[in-house]
């Protein structure tokens, strides 16, 4: 056999116009002169300007630096093969594999009872008659019923309320009714139960431990933030927390408690003492949530604005902090934070229900109140105690799960909240990135579909965009690697409630 | 470097013999599956039934299937070899190696610029055969059998009965394949072999870069890069699991860190990546000036890219790259992984400290390139190659 | 000076109006209807924008951008971003019209079962081997 080598230009075109054609993206301009291009699975490249109108204008040889790049993430294809779209076609079906599955995570509200007073919290009703806000056993065994006729083969069963706890047969009940029906099923079950903790004791300590069921408490910050934004008879809120926190963790394990904060105007000021309270506290990671506007009603559109420019500077200071705590040697995780990088350094999807194109809600989470009314999401149910049930899709006694799951309402919801077709969203190129939530935007702007110009919600996700895609170009090699870490290293399809 | 090939003078051999060797008797039954090695200090024995007897001194005999004055110093027991009317004797497989592997065909459907194992345009589907019979042979107590070429899957069928025939008869041993995965963009080759089952397989395919072209050039075939991609994408979809492989050299390192990426982002499902130092033989040979660079000066790239996937908790591996020549930050991801056959080490390690944790060099290097950097290291530094 | 938008005095591309509004007349050849909405959309938090048919020239809009806040430095910067924004907007329908299709196709083909791009291709005889990938290098 002659020994023939062919040289690199018998492999490609030699003549230096490009006949490439641009595959799907969108831009945006960038302070400094650059533009961010970003397409569908997330990938992304930052251009010069004149670079960007050469790529647009069809003006780009194929021997210039950034070609190269451009065709390997797929912004433009130059020969007849179909591979770059299937390539991207595998990519988008990975970046929506959330919604395989369909329904996976089942919140139960076992009864309205509270002995706290939360000002954020619509809900709860304190030291009322329990036979009228606690979910009967009837409620439960349908809404059991209709979360196995969900296709998921992992199902998270998560106890909420007013204090769940405070209905502790019931979630008793449920666990083992669930468990025994699923000898049949089979199915990956996990069961969380939302509490104060105020209410444990060693019997429900006990059954936890034997049931391997998690516990989510609330942890708003140091004693004087957490206990003025969570009040109840005595005070003592934060006290009760921490220490039953301590028993939990001793009969469940470390890793089984986990905390969440809710931010509120007056958490604004405190972002350093909050999460010095959690690394206080023996937590590894902090989710610094976005503001509620529930419970808000009366507060005007410009107001939450308002307060959402001042939560952006609560989480960069936040951040910043948490970086500088990582540096000196403290590893503690920004939740959200991670959620986002997932979203812009991994080919991976993100279970979070809030954050998704189409919504997470109705769709990957379901909430059955205590009177058997199914809701989209707990912030929905939140709002039907307002008075608002504009995204109840239906009740467990009356309803069937055709008609509850398949049903206009929900299906209404789902095609109104793809941002892919949203104004103001389908171009934007953080889109890959982001995610709608309807009834966020029916509470602040009287639309599920929401008017992105006056949106808090907007605002604040471009805001944080920015920012992490300043820290992951311009930070110490410390912050970028910090970052990476905390987007690549997770598992990715954990359900994050 | 060890060899693998002896020749002797055959008497009564008509065609290819394939059996397990044996230093001493074996009982009447199973003889058919041995061959008899005997040494000169050996006395005659009853060597009746034998698949072929294989003598160090001048022996005769009527009958019986004989290569006499051969050496025998390199095999041992268990060892399979294949014997030829040519007298030429083959080991096939070394029962004392961990490094295992069935040529399984000359032919290739690339020619890449570095290939180590030029391709041969010969039809050699008649090695089908002796694959499934050394298979038969090999010692199910291995724990690791490569097959490789040329190009594996254009064996077809006969590739997919070897890997049956393996999970068959060698449940435990862990198999692994080299191939470009061209073949395998044919959606229904990639099913069949999913379809096999075998519990412990991997392919290894080879990607050297994340733009087409370049990649085809490296390859030297048209549209291979595309066809790799979806044979890698139609064997994730089987459930075989593959590794990419990049050989680095001067025609691939300097988008080490853009192939990272490419692979992470496009080959999700790949359960391991390995970065690999140039082989110095066959077609790299005659193109060494197109492909030399010292490896010390894609140190910083072979780094980042490695890096890359550590990060992102990837399993990766850097093979062939002696420990002097690369970051102290990627030592915990330098194997030890030429085949001790072919496994060497020059004067300049001679007190380097850390030589039992590095891979040292092809047999081949003798004569070709090095680094200018080779040199011994400093002790304490066992910490640094734990990963 | 921007294509499309046209200068009603020497030096300024915007007209400035007596109740303190701004006018831009945009060429109706340059810029389409969809491309002016998008863009409208994008200020509405900050002016009220109001879209005519030019009533002398119907070749043209006359989009007149009136600040929701009484500042009119502020308006004149708006009407700066309105026409870059008009500008991209533009850009951005043209993008879409090139590769809008094989966005729909991509999608498509992430959910659907079989292969939409290589239908035929998908199923070919690897023995035979007609797309003659097996073949040795000539």
């Amino acid at each position: 056999m002659k020994l023939v080598f062919h040289r690199p230009d018998h492999f490609r075109p030699t003549n230096r116009t490009s006949t490439y054609r641009p595959l799907p993206f969108r831009f945006m301009r960038w302070p400094g002169g650059e533009v961010l291009l970003t397409n569908d699975v997330g990938e992304f490249i930052f251009l010069p300007t004149d670079a960007f109108s050469a790529f647009a204008e069809q003006r780009l040889t194929n021997t210039c630096a950034v070609y190269a790049e451009l065709k390997a993430k797929h912004f433009l294809h130059d020969s007849a093969s179909t591979v770059p779209l299937q390539l991207l076609a595998t990519k988008y079906r990975t970046k929506k594999s959330f919604l395989e599955g369909f329904t996976s995570l089942h919140m139960f509200v076992v009864t309205l009872r509270c002995d706290h007073s939360c000002p954020y919290c619509q809900v709860s009703r304190v030291n009322e008659d329990r036979t009228r806000f606690d979910m009967s056993i009837e409620t439960a065994d349908r809404s059991i019923e209709l979360m196995f006729q969900s296709p998921s083969s992992a199902l998270k069963v998560e106890f909420q309320g007013g204090e769940s706890l405070l209905n502790f047969d019931l979630i008793k009940w449920i666990v083992n009714r669930v468990r025994e029906r699923n000898k049949t099923e089979g199915r990956d079950i996990q069961f969380v139960v939302a509490t104060n903790l105020a209410p444990l004791t060693d019997e429900i300590l006990a059954f936890c431990a034997d049931h391997g069921i998690y516990l989510s408490t609330s942890l708003d910050g140091p004693e004087f933030l957490h206990n003025r934004n969570r009040p109840r008879p005595g005070g003592n809120s934060h006290q009760v927390a921490i220490a039953n926190l301590a028993k939990a963790r001793t009969a469940l394990g470390h890793d089984r408690v986990s905390a969440l904060m809710t931010t509120t105007e007056a958490s604004l000021r405190y972002p350093k003492e909050i999460i010095d309270e959690y690394v206080a506290r023996g937590f590894d990671s902090i989710f610094l949530r976005a503001l509620s506007p529930y419970g808000f009603a009366v507060r005007s559109r410009m107001a939450f604005r308002y307060e959402t420019v001042q939560f952006v500077d609560f989480y960069n200071a936040g951040l910043d902090h948490i970086i500088e705590l990582n540096r000196r040697g403290t590893p503690i995780i920004e939740v959200y934070t991670q959620l986002l990088l997932q979203k812009m350094l991994t080919p991976f999807a993100t279970g979070y229900v809030d954050l998704q194109s189409p919504t997470g809600a109705g769709i990957a989470a379901v909430v059955y109140n205590y009177d058997g009314d199914v809701y989209a999401s707990d912030e929905a149910r939140m709002l039907a105690e307002m008075g608002d049930t504009s995204f109840r899709l239906g009740n467990v006694h009356q309803d069937s799960y055709a008609s509850i799951f398949g049903g206009a309402r929900l299906k209404a919801i789902v095609e109104g909240s793809c941002l892919e077709t949203m104004p103001g969203c389908s171009e934007c190129a953080f889109a890959p990135y982001c995610g709608a939530d309807p009834v966020l935007n029916w509470a602040t702007q009287g639309d599920p579909i929401g008017h992105r110009p006056t949106s808090a919600f907007c605002a604040k996700q471009m805001a944080v965009f920015r920012r992490l895609f300043d820290l992951l170009r311009n930070g110490d090699a410390f912050t970028r690697e910090l970052l990476v870490r905390w987007a690549t290293q997770v598992d990715t399809r954990e359900a994050v409630a | 470097m060890i060899p693998l090939s002896a020749y002797g003078k055959a008497e009564n051999i008509h065609g290819p013999i394939i059996g397990r060797v044996a230093f001493h008797g074996v009982e009447p039954s199973v003889r058919n599956d041995h061959v008899r090695v005997l040494r000169s200090s050996d006395r005659a024995a009853d060597l009746c039934g034998y698949a072929a007897v294989l003598a160090e001194g001048y022996v005769t005999a009527r009958e019986l299937p004989l290569v006499h004055s051969v050496s025998v110093d390199h095999l041992g027991p268990g060892d399979v070899v294949a014997v030829d009317p040519r007298g030429h004797v083959r080991t096939l497989y070394r029962r004392a190696s961990p490094h295992n592997s069935i040529f399984a065909t000359d032919r290739c459907n690339s020619f890449c610029l570095m290939c180590s194992q030029p391709p041969k345009n010969v039809d050699d589907q008649w090695r089908v055969a002796e694959h499934l019979r050394l298979v038969d042979l090999i010692d199910p107590a291995t724990t690791e059998l490569g097959i490789s070429g040329g190009e594996p899957a254009l064996l077809k069928d006969g590739l997919i009965d070897i890997v049956a025939r393996c999970k068959e008869r060698l449940p435990q041993t862990a198999l692994h394949i080299l191939s470009n995965g061209r073949v395998f963009s044919y959606r229904r080759f990639a099913a069949k072999l999913g379809a096999v089952g075998h519990p412990d397989l991997m392919i290894g395919v080879p990607l050297y870069s994340d733009i087409d072209d370049r990649h085809d050039y490296v390859v030297q075939a048209r549209g291979a890069f595309d066809e790799t991609l979806i044979g890698l994408h139609n064997l994730g979809a089987a459930g075989v699991p593959v590794e990419i492989r990049v050989v680095v050299h001067a025609l691939t390192w300097e988008r080490l860190p853009q192939i990272a990426e490419f692979v992470y982002r496009n080959l999700t499902f790949a359960s391991h990546v390995t970065f690999m130092g140039l082989e110095m033989m066959g077609f790299a040979v005659p193109n060494l000036e197109l492909l030399w660079i010292d490896p010390w000066d894609y140190r910083d790239k072979l780094a980042e890219a490695t890096l890359f996937f550590a990060t992102r908790g990837v399993p990766v591996s850097v093979y062939n790259h002696q420990l002097c020549t690369v970051p102290e930050t990627i030592w915990p991801y330098c194997r030890k992984s030429i085949s001790d056959w072919k496994n060497e080490y020059v004067a300049a390690c001679n007190g380097c400290e850390v030589r039992e944790h590095c891979g040292g060099f092809f047999s081949s290097v003798a004569n070709r390139r090095t680094s200018r950097h080779i040199q011994a290291m400093a002790a304490d530094l066992t910490a640094r190659t734990e990963c | 000076m921007t294509p499309g938008i046209e200068a009603r005095d020497a030096e300024s591309p915007v007209r400035s109006r007596t109740d303190g509004s701004i006018g831009l007349e945009i060429d109706r050849e340059v810029f389409s209807l969809d491309a002016l909405l998008r863009a409208s959309y994008k200020f509405t938090d900050r002016c009220h924008v109001f879209i005519h048919i030019h009533e002398t020239r119907t070749d043209r809009w006359l989009i007149v951008i009136r600040g929701k806040t009484a500042d009119e430095h502020d308006v004149s910067d708006i009407a700066g971003d309105f026409s870059n924004e008009l500008i991209d907007q533009q850009l951005r329908e043209r993008l879409e019209r090139q590769f809008g299709d094989v966005r729909t196709l991509i999608v498509a083909q992430a959910f659907a079962e079989g292969n939409l791009l290589d239908a035929a291709g998908a199923d070919e005889d690897y023995v035979e081997d007609p797309s003659g990938i097996g073949r040795p290098r000539p």
